[in-house]
């Protein structure tokens, strides 16, 4: 077992070196557990989706469950018109789920504790949620960074606040999650360190944190994957309701 | 303006290659590139998979088990509807038969009463006339028996006193005495 509870981040090549016009493009490690993650989720989809029937059988039932579980997220947070918006928003979060889960086994890879992984999500949700509220609502969209109900003079102040509070959405829903799953891998790293350290006489100690740490990443897992899909689904709203 | 923002790069770019190499493998830019583009083909496929496979044959099905659903809801509304119509018409049946009943109770007792008191009234007439009847009857039979009794006394008088005298008396002579004796014996009643 590695000393250094940073090494189960270190990202390396699986395989021969590929590149397309001079960018590495290699399979790596990461790409890995984003390939199981895929293969799972669709693993679990087709399994669930294989014989439908009006009384679903066991699989069927959970494939549902995560249908509407999502749908009325979705439903709560941005409306029955975010509908076009479901399958992406599905995707997100079972991804992020899987991957997050499967970073909890041992010997595995956290994807989303890898930042350009989260900040590429949160970046091209930033991208997406703009594109549509200017084909939504034009250049009206602009409105978002003018609060209603404020004294003018304040106006200037405001707008600079809310054009840094929009643009901060990427790094803060990226940073949420890489954090997150950082901060938890290292935790459960070091108390297994300690276990091993202290031995058979001492180890129990970290050992009983480990397995309580462990239960609690799992709910974090679970958290963070959610916590990223509402937020997405908040952004998405404010881009096709214009609350401000 | 811009040598400052280059700087501010470079700088950004320099403290994380300083943090990759000081324990943050994430900030090592070597493999985001790969990453980024093996995230796009892996979400890709998924999401292609789920916007065209499984998200319209989950959704129609839950779809198709809604409707049933609703269909099922609304016919066991009309079922109750009609249970509840044909209780109403059942209720209102009883209430008619009662009332019927009662109406028909009440007719049947009035004219069982009505022909009752026409026998008892009947009854009555006859009882009277009989009374009436045998009241004559007792009095001619007591009128008679008046009327014979000094016939009865004299022949008797005539026998006794044949016997104790040994000679037959006049008839017409006791028959005056009896009569005189009677017609005390009537007068001394009534005074």
């Amino acid at each position: 077992m590695a000393t250094n509870p940073m090494q189960q981040f270190e990202v390396h090549k699986i395989g021969p070196s590929l590149s397309i016009n001079g960018i590495d493009i290699s399979f790596t490690n990461s790409s890995l557990f984003m390939m199981i993650s895929t293969i799972l989720i669709i693993t679990f989809f087709i399994l669930g989706t294989k014989k439908v029937s009006i009384v679903p059988g066991k699989i069927q039932i959970l494939n549902e469950l995560v249908f509407n579980f999502i749908s009325k997220m979705i439903n709560e947070t941005v409306g029955s018109d975010a509908k076009p918006y479901f399958p992406f928003i599905l995707t997100l979060f079972i991804f992020i789920l899987t991957m997050n889960m499967i970073g909890l086994l041992p010997y595995s890879f956290t994807v989303t504790s890898q930042v350009i992984i989260t900040f590429f999500f949160a970046i091209v949700i930033f991208i997406g949620v703009t594109i549509v509220g200017f084909a939504k609502n034009g250049l009206g969209f602009l409105k978002i960074f003018v609060p209603s109900g404020i004294p003018v003079f304040l106006l200037p102040l405001l707008v600079v606040i809310e054009i840094i509070s929009f643009l901060s959405r990427p790094i803060s829903l990226s940073v949420r999650l890489f954090a997150n799953m950082l901060a938890g891998h290292t935790m459960l790293k070091v108390f297994g360190g300690f276990v091993v350290s202290l031995g058979i006489l001492g180890g129990w100690l970290p050992l009983s944190f480990s397995v309580a740490l462990t239960a609690l990443e799992i709910l974090v897992a679970f958290l963070q994957a959610y916590v990223f899909a509402v937020l997405s689904c908040i952004y998405l709203n404010d881009a096709l309701h214009m609350h401000h | 303006m811009k040598k400052k923002i280059i700087f501010f790069i470079l700088y950004l770019f320099l403290t994380q290659e300083v943090m990759a190499k000081e324990g943050m493998p994430q900030l090592n830019p070597e493999f985001w590139l790969s990453q980024i583009f093996w995230l796009i083909i892996f979400f890709g496929v998924l999401y292609f998979l789920i916007h065209k496979f499984f998200s319209p044959k989950l959704f129609s099905l839950i779809d198709q088990r809604a409707d049933l659903l609703r269909s099922l809801i609304s016919e066991t509304e009309n079922n109750k509807n009609q249970i509840q119509k044909l209780d109403n018409e059942y209720n209102k049946i009883i209430d008619e038969a009662k009332k019927n009943s009662k109406e028909i109770s009440a007719k049947l007792n009035d004219e069982f009463n009505e022909k009752i008191s026409i026998k008892k009234k009947e009854f009555e007439i006859y009882l009277n006339a009989e009374t009436t009847k045998v009241e004559n009857d007792i009095n001619h039979f007591k009128q008679q028996a008046l009327d014979n009794i000094s016939e009865i006394a004299s022949e008797f008088s005539k026998e006794l006193i044949e016997k104790i005298t040994g000679t037959k008396p006049n008839d017409s002579n006791l028959k005056v005495v009896i009569s005189e004796i009677s017609k005390k014996h009537k007068e001394s009643r009534y005074v």
